[in-house]
Formats: structure tokens, C-alpha cells, sequence
């Protein structure tokens, strides 16, 4: 069974394409940064949580495939899972599709340290953050495709 | 039981969200035109079918009913479902918006929309394989109704004397769609910077709500989409009031072709002033209940 989670569904605006009259690279990332939200959520970083605790997740290192181009008007979904999580760390795996072709069009894996919103430090997750976080693993068949798209 | 479909899904980001401290109501908008494209799709009218065919499916009706604000951070979804389906014309469908992390409703949207041939301007009939589609994703949705009759006075039709004007303008390339058309965002986005406007002719000074800690925040939003606006249209905003209640007040707007006059899109809006602390709505102030019979006057005169 697929641990992927959908996290963002969208629209490319014609105000995110460049004047090679694609979607700029700029919005992909922006769009990775929106899922990121929700597979927080999935792992317990609600809104409140990243309220009240004052902690959350940020991302420290991203690597990108741009697979396809995207034009103004294409409809994109994106799902994602976590690839490991770490004493202070959780690397988290977003793949973007076309909508309308089922193209894959970008995969992100997004390295992020847990950090006090206050004290502006990393810190260790909470177990129960880390335990959510290890149980939406993707499989390793999910992760070889990982390697596959180069991302 | 058929199931409204996820048309889209997202966040709240921080520029996003606007003085009053939740999201803004022209991003309410901008995600809903992005599920009503999702939609479309979902009814066998992709990307490219618009590409190729140089068509639209515009809005002409939209009925929003605020339910909670949206906060820097939150998650959301909208999903979608189709009323009914007129071979020749009106698309019904609804699109309901919701916090995805308290489960709680965000906001309703109920729109009406025509497929549009973007050279005559005219409603075109839809596509056969639609119209199968639009049966089959269509239901009763008991658990989401179609909101209920707005109460009160109503916005007159036309432009009359006394109207304030609250916004002079005109329609920037970067607000635009692909075909040059202004999307519902950007309407949403003038009617509520021009509602400042109104405020100041009713006497309610921001400076002075802000020293009481109160903001305002919309309750209801009933729009009719007359005719589609264009990238460079020179467009202006008259407003009136239509009533006042002890909390709620309600007021309307008409965005009009500066140059010939024409009524483009009519909004009526019931809103609240709101204690920012405390997010919950408190009576309207004083000065807009002095300063209101001169706008209503105004207004009533074409009821």
C-alpha cells in the first residue's frame, strides 16, 4: 500500500509563467512549500502544534527534478511521504503531477530540521512526532523510484 | 451517496492574509476559480480543450457564505459537486471549502457558469460527453444545501444618483487569466479595498477602529458576473448601503465601465465588525447607525 498522501491540488496561473512560457522554477518550490503543510499535519505539526508549541519544521536542503514543463492553465496535483526521520531531522518526498496527462513533472526530496520557533535552534522532535513521521515511510520500492527520477 | 470531489487542495500563507489577521477574502476566490477548473476536468474539460478551442467557462452567479476564518498556516480543501447541468446553458455546482485540520467548514461557494465562446461572448452549448459526465457526478448532496434566500433589501439593477464612488481604476495584465479576462479574484480584490471607501462616507475612520481593536470581516457574498472584464478596461465602483442591523450590515457594489457606464459585476455583501482579540462579532458602530440614512436614502430611491 502507497504511504503517498495528496498534499497540494492546484492551478498553474499565467502570473507563474516565465517568457519561455512555462511555469519559472521559483513556483514549483513554492508549491513543494505548500504541501509541505499538510505532510506536516499528516505527522502530527498540526497549525495548532506549530502554534502553540512554537516548534516546527524547516527546510534546510531541497533537491529538484524538473521533469516537465508546466503551462499557464495545467492543473498539478502533488503527493507526498517522508523518506526517513532522524533524532532532529525529517527528509520528506514530493512528486508533482499533470493533472490532465498524469505526466510526472517534478519530484523534490526536502531535507527539514526541527527547530524552536523562539529560540530560533534546532531541537530534538517530540517521540510522537517521529514515531507519525517513521510510520508514513514510504517503501523502499517508492524510494528506489526516488533514485530512479534522480531527485 | 455521491461524494463531492477534492478540486483543491492547499494552505493559508502568511501574505496572504490581510490587517484583520485571516486570510483575505479575494484568496477565498482564487483557490474556488482554481477548483472550479479542477472540476471543469473532472467533466471532460481539460487544460487543452481551452487551448484548442478558445473557450471559457465563466462565472455568472456566485453565492459565498463565509463560515470561519482562515489563519496563516492552516490546511484546507475544497471539494466540489454538480447541481445540475443545462444542455444549452447554466452549470450549477457548489464548492465547499474547509479547514483540514479541525474538519470544519471554511466556506460555502455556489456557483453558476456558462461555457463561453470567447470571441462572440455568447453561452455555447455543452459538449455531449459533458453533459454524461455532469450526470454522473451529480446528486443531492443533503449534507451540503444550497444556502438559504438573502433577507432585506435588495441592490437595485441599475446606477442611481447618491451612489458613493469608492474605487477609479482599471484592469491591470497581470490580474488576467490566459483568454485577458479578469477572474473573480480581482473583482473581490477591488470590492474589498473599495468597502474602506464606504466606511470612511459612513463616518468610521480605520485609525480609530483599529485603536478599538475591531475589524470587519464578510459574512455573505452574492455576485452577479453581467459581463466579462478585459485586460486595459478603465473600470470604476459605485456603492450604497442597504441596511443596517444590530451586528450585521449590508451594502452593495456595482463595477462599471467607466466609459460607457455599463454595470459589469454587482456584489451584495453582509459583513460584521469583529473584536480582534476576542473574534467575535460586536454591534456596528455608532457613526455607521448616525451616518447611515443619508447612504440609504440614496439608495432606496431605486429599490
Amino acid at each position: 500500500m502507497s504511504n503517498f498522501i495528496e498534499t497540494f491540488r492546484g492551478r498553474v496561473t499565467p502570473q507563474e509563467c516565465d517568457h519561455l512560457g512555462h511555469m519559472n522554477v521559483q513556483f514549483y518550490v513554492a508549491k513543494v512549500s505548500d504541501a509541505a503543510w499538510t505532510v506536516m499535519h499528516a505527522i502530527g505539526m498540526t497549525p495548532d502544534y506549530i502554534r502553540t508549541r512554537r516548534k516546527a519544521l524547516a527546510a534546510v536542503r531541497q533537491d529538484i527534478a524538473y521533469l516537465r514543463e508546466l503551462k499557464a492553465g495545467d492543473l498539478v496535483v502533488i503527493e507526498s511521504g517522508v523518506l526517513e526521520a532522524g533524532e532532529k531531522k525529517v527528509t520528506f518526498y514530493h512528486r508533482m503531477n499533470n493533472v490532465e496527462t498524469g505526466v510526472l513533472a517534478m519530484t523534490a526530496k526536502v531535507l527539514t530540521v526541527h527547530m524552536d520557533l523562539d529560540k530560533r535552534r534546532s531541537e530534538p522532535l517530540a517521540p510522537e512526532i517521529r514515531e507519525r513521521a517513521e510510520s508514513l515511510r514510504l517503501c523502499s520500492g517508492q524510494a528506489y523510484r526516488v533514485r530512479e527520477e534522480g531527485a | 451517496m455521491k461524494q463531492p470531489v477534492v478540486t483543491y487542495r492547499g494552505c493559508v500563507n502568511a501574505w496572504e492574509c490581510d490587517q484583520w489577521g485571516h486570510q483575505n477574502v479575494q484568496f477565498y476566490l482564487s483557490k474556488a476559480s482554481d477548483a472550479q477548473a479542477a472540476l471543469g476536468a473532472a467533466l471532460g474539460l481539460p487544460p487543452s480543450y481551452f487551448r484548442q478551442a478558445r473557450r471559457a467557462v465563466l462565472p455568472v452567479a456566485d453565492r459565498i457564505l463565509f463560515r470561519r476564518e482562515l489563519r496563516a498556516g492552516d490546511i484546507l480543501a475544497i471539494r466540489s459537486g454538480v447541481r445540475s447541468l443545462d444542455p444549452a446553458g447554466t452549470l450549477r455546482f457548489f464548492s465547499a471549502m474547509r479547514n483540514e485540520d479541525t474538519g470544519g467548514p471554511a466556506a460555502f461557494f455556489e456557483t453558476q457558469a456558462r461555457l463561453t465562446d470567447l470571441a462572440s461572448g455568447a453561452a455555447i452549448p455543452w459538449p455531449e460527453p459533458v453533459l454524461e459526465r455532469a450526470a454522473a457526478l451529480a446528486g443531492p448532496f443533503p449534507d451540503i444545501p444550497p444556502p438559504p434566500d438573502i433577507t432585506g433589501p435588495r441592490a437595485p439593477g441599475r446606477v442611481a444618483e447618491g451612489l458613493v464612488l469608492t474605487y477609479r481604476g482599471s484592469v491591470e495584465s497581470w490580474e488576467c487569466d490566459e483568454t485577458g479576462t479578469m477572474p473573480p479574484r480581482f473583482h473581490i480584490a477591488r470590492f474589498a479595498d473599495c468597502a474602506n471607501q464606504l466606511f470612511r462616507h459612513l463616518g468610521i475612520a480605520k485609525g480609530a477602529l483599529r485603536e478599538q481593536n475591531i475589524g470587519t470581516a464578510a459574512l455573505d457574498y452574492d455576485i452577479l458576473y453581467r459581463v466579462p472584464v478585459q485586460v486595459g478596461q478603465t473600470v470604476e465602483i459605485k456603492s450604497g448601503l442597504l441596511e443596517v442591523r444590530e451586528k450585521v450590515f449590508r451594502f452593495f457594489h456595482h463595477l462599471l465601465d467607466s466609459a460607457s457606464g455599463e454595470i459589469l459585476t454587482s456584489i451584495e455583501v453582509a459583513a460584521v465588525f469583529f473584536d480582534l482579540t476576542a473574534r467575535k462579532s460586536v454591534p456596528a458602530p455608532e457613526a455607521m447607525r448616525a451616518n447611515a440614512h443619508r447612504l440609504l436614502v440614496a439608495a432606496s430611491g431605486v429599490i
